[in-house]
């Protein structure tokens, strides 16, 4: 193994430097023979004492400092400190620059000043006879660049959507912060401009597309140049399951493509521009539409209900009879309740009408994209739905203590209804607004005669008696609309008061009917 | 037999109404959730004319239960109260076919119709000279301080003997109760003490069973029938003789009495 002792270190680097000395005493004379002249035997100290003051400022690679005292022959010595170019001392100050970076940025500035009167190509000889070794360093560290740097920046990448001509774009030369999101909907063309400031070569700049299941799309490009590549919607991994989750869904499956622009980061002035991620979310197009209609009482057979998708009818009859299904289900348990009452007061008379869900539910949806560059979901619905309606009279005969009577336990035409209109139609609208469910109690009213006697009787229903009933039309956890109907009888318990002219007013609670669950809660549609 | 029983019906809906016969506090409906009463009123009927008030919208208390109210009110939505007499041949119910209306008083304002409570609807009806003429017809008046703290002091010792669970003060002093009533539907005197002295025994001894104490700032004995009753209750219509509310809202018994003052002797009448 070879290894170099600190003397012979010290030599080597002793040695190196004289080398990048003599070169840049062989350059700089062959490109300011007249300057260097005038010099005369002070040229290589002049030399010596500008890579020191280089060094001062942190720039100590051997292209760098050929670069600053080239400058140093093109503006004059010691131009950081002229009050009119005050910004080339900012510049060497920066204790964000990187050495070649301030080079390259007092350059290119020195450049644009003296456009008017020309500017010498030194510079760029200076460029291709130096790399970025440092003068002092004997090793080189792995991967440095050895490469002559020249300036490599972004002005601009901008996403178009097309045909719709709307836009996202990196970070602009100006340096405002612009859209950097395109959501579309669809599968549209999407146009990409890339602007270079300033490339080093026509490997940069590199923009890539990442694509989702597809390899990446590579461009490279030194000159403003424009490429495009198509997107795809998602592939829905789990088919919906329910009607309504298919037309209604908050959370559909997106693809997103990923647009990387990248450049070495090297400018003149301004805000380096080293590259930047920009995204298209692709939204699918589906348009739905569905009417749903539910004739007054509890009728399965003659409910309708039809869904358009892009226009197109649908085949919905497992849908159907999901719903059929729940309404036949209903008719079941109210057949069921009528029963456990005749049980409960036997020769009960029972005459009501109950309609469930009764009315018409019309939603148009799909994904619709706002000139903000965002895309929502649009939703036109008319729900007017009665979610539950009962008409009962229910008489019946008891024996309470010494009396018989005869009670009437009524609910007349109650109704629980949601009634209401949703328009969404920018992305700060609200779905699905609260007065889209309702819950409500239907009391029981009861009383009771007692036969000819000289007993007397008054009867009252406890608290809660009667049908509790609540449903509408909300966001289901996963973000999709569902129809919720929950229907419960609470049955009829009453505080009864018997009393004769004789005796005293005798109060008791009396339980008279049971509860039942007529409907648990979630109507799948 | 009894021939008929005269049932009285009182029904109201969103709102609370008083039915009354020749001036007496028959019931009140409608405060406490119940909207009708049904009751037999022979034991009230006198001999000749009758009148049958119904008082829509009494007062807060008894006895501001008939002052009229400065204001109009505005009528709500289905508001209504009724008063029906029915005559019932004995274990029929008032709705069957046999029973025979022969009076009805009903008020039913539209919404928002102004009104000014209370409103007092009344009919008359003529009876048979030959029915008992009851005790108080002939009572004296009790429109005096002294006779309502004579008959504040009664109630304190019926109190102070029910809550011994001694029912026998309350029959002694119910004696024309007990055979105006037997008289008036044809029951026996005996029997009808009996039961009522059961009654009281077998809720008095369930657990929990407390008589509720009297409180002079919230009694409230209303002179009716012409002077010559005074219903036995407190501002919140309760009363003033019943058992204390149960955890589930009941109160286990309770003993409206009418009281009069019959050949200068206090006797709970009704």
């Amino acid at each position: 193994m070879f290894t170099l002792r600190p003397e012979q270190m010290k030599e080597v680097e002793s040695g190196l430097f004289d080398s990048f000395i003599a070169r840049l005493m062989i350059k700089l004379r062959a490109l300011w023979p007249d300057q260097t002249a005038a010099l005369g035997d002070g040229y290589k100290q002049f030399l010596e004492f500008n890579i020191q003051r280089c060094s001062n400022y942190g720039i100590e690679t051997e292209l760098a400092i050929a670069r600053i005292i080239n400058l140093g022959f093109i503006m004059g010595p010691y131009f950081e400190s002229r009050p009119d170019a005050l910004w080339a001392m900012q510049i060497l100050k920066d204790p964000t620059l990187r050495g070649p970076v301030k080079a390259h940025q007092l350059s290119f500035r020195a450049r644009q000043d003296l456009q008017a009167t020309g500017y010498p190509a030194t510079d760029d000889a200076c460029c291709r006879d130096f790399g970025e070794r440092p003068v002092n360093a004997a090793i080189q560290s792995c991967g440095a660049n050895v490469q002559n740097t020249i300036p490599c920046d972004i002005d601009d990448v901008v996403l178009y959507e097309s045909p719709g001509y709307r836009g996202a774009a990196l970070t602009g030369g100006s340096g405002v912060l612009r859209q950097q999101v395109l959501e579309v909907v669809g599968e549209p063309d999407i146009h990409t401009y890339v602007y270079p400031y300033a490339a080093h070569d026509e490997s940069h700049v590199l923009v890539k597309v990442l694509r989702p299941g597809e390899s990446p799309i590579v461009h490279r490009t030194g000159t403003p140049s424009e490429f495009k590549f198509a997107v795809q919607r998602a592939k829905q991994m789990v088919p919906p399951v329910t009607l309504l989750s298919r037309i209604f869904n908050l959370s559909p499956a997106v693809n997103r493509y990923q647009i990387t622009a990248e450049s070495c980061g090297v400018r003149n002035s301004g805000s380096v521009n080293l590259g930047g991620t920009m995204t298209v979310v692709v939204y699918p197009l589906d348009q739905y539409a569905l009417t749903v209609s539910i004739p007054p009482l509890v009728n399965a057979e003659s409910t309708t209900i039809q869904l358009w998708h892009n226009g197109q009818p649908q085949d919905i009859a497992a849908n159907l009879t999901n719903l059929i299904g729940t309404l036949r289900l209903i008719e079941v348990n109210l057949n069921y309740l009528k029963s456990l009452i005749q049980q409960s007061v036997p020769q009960a008379y029972i005459q009501w009408s109950v309609s469930f869900l009764e009315g018409q539910l019309s939603i148009a949806t799909g994904y619709r994209e706002a000139l903000d560059h965002r895309v929502y979901f649009g939703c036109s619905a008319r729900i007017a739905l009665t979610i539950f309606r009962v008409r009962v009279t229910l008489t019946f005969g008891a024996l309470i203590g010494a009396a018989l009577a005869r009670l009437e336990a009524t609910i007349d035409d109650a109704t629980l209804a949601v009634d209401t209109t949703w328009i969404v139609e920018a992305p700060t609208d609200v779905p699905v607004p609260e007065t889209a469910q309702g819950s409500l109690s239907f009391p029981v009213r009861l009383n009771g005669r007692a036969r000819a006697t000289p007993y007397s009787l008054r009867v009252r229903t406890a608290a809660g008696s009667g049908f509790h009933a609540e449903g509408g039309l909300r966001l289901t956890s996963f973000r999709a609309l569902e129809l919720f109907a929950h229907i419960h009888w609470r049955g009829i318990d009453a505080f009864v008061n018997i009393s004769s002219p004789s005796g005293g007013e005798e109060e008791m609670p009396w339980h008279f009917v049971d509860s039942y669950e007529i409907w648990p809660g979630m109507v799948l549609m | 037999m009894i021939p008929e029983y005269l049932m009285l019906e009182t029904q109201v809906s969103n709102c609370i109404a008083e039915a009354q016969v020749n001036g007496v506090p028959i019931c009140r409906v409608g405060a406490d959730g119940a909207t009708l009463d049904s009751r037999p009123v022979n034991h009230f009927v006198l001999p000749g004319s009758n009148t049958f008030t119904l008082v829509a919208q009494p007062g807060a208390t008894p006895r501001t239960a008939l002052t009229p109210n400065a204001i109009d009110s505005k009528a709500k939505e289905n508001m209504s109260a009724s008063l029906r007499l029915i005559s019932v041949p004995p274990g029929s119910f008032p709705d069957d076919p046999a029973a025979r209306e022969m009076l009805s008083v009903s008020w039913t304002p539209k919404p928002a119709q102004p009104y000014r409570a209370p409103v007092l609807l009344s009919g008359q009806l003529e009876f048979p000279k030959h029915l008992p003429a009851w005790s108080w017809t002939n009572a004296v008046s009790l429109r005096s301080e002294a006779a309502l703290e004579s008959i504040g002091a009664m109630i304190g010792e019926l109190l102070e003997s029910f809550s011994r669970g001694d029912p026998e003060l309350f029959i002694t002093r119910s004696n024309l109760r007990f055979a105006e009533v037997s008289a008036a539907f044809d029951t026996s005197i005996d029997d009808d003490v009996r039961r009522f002295r059961e009654q009281f025994q077998r809720i008095s001894s369930e657990p929990g069973f407390e008589m509720h104490p009297i409180d002079a700032e919230t009694m409230d004995l209303r002179i009716c029938a012409d002077g010559k009753l005074v219903e036995c209750l407190d501002r919140a219509w309760e009363p003033l003789l019943r058992s204390n509310r149960l955890g589930n809202g009941i109160t286990r018994l309770r003993y409206p009495i009418k009281v009069a003052d019959i050949g200068g002797r206090l006797e709970i009448v009704r």
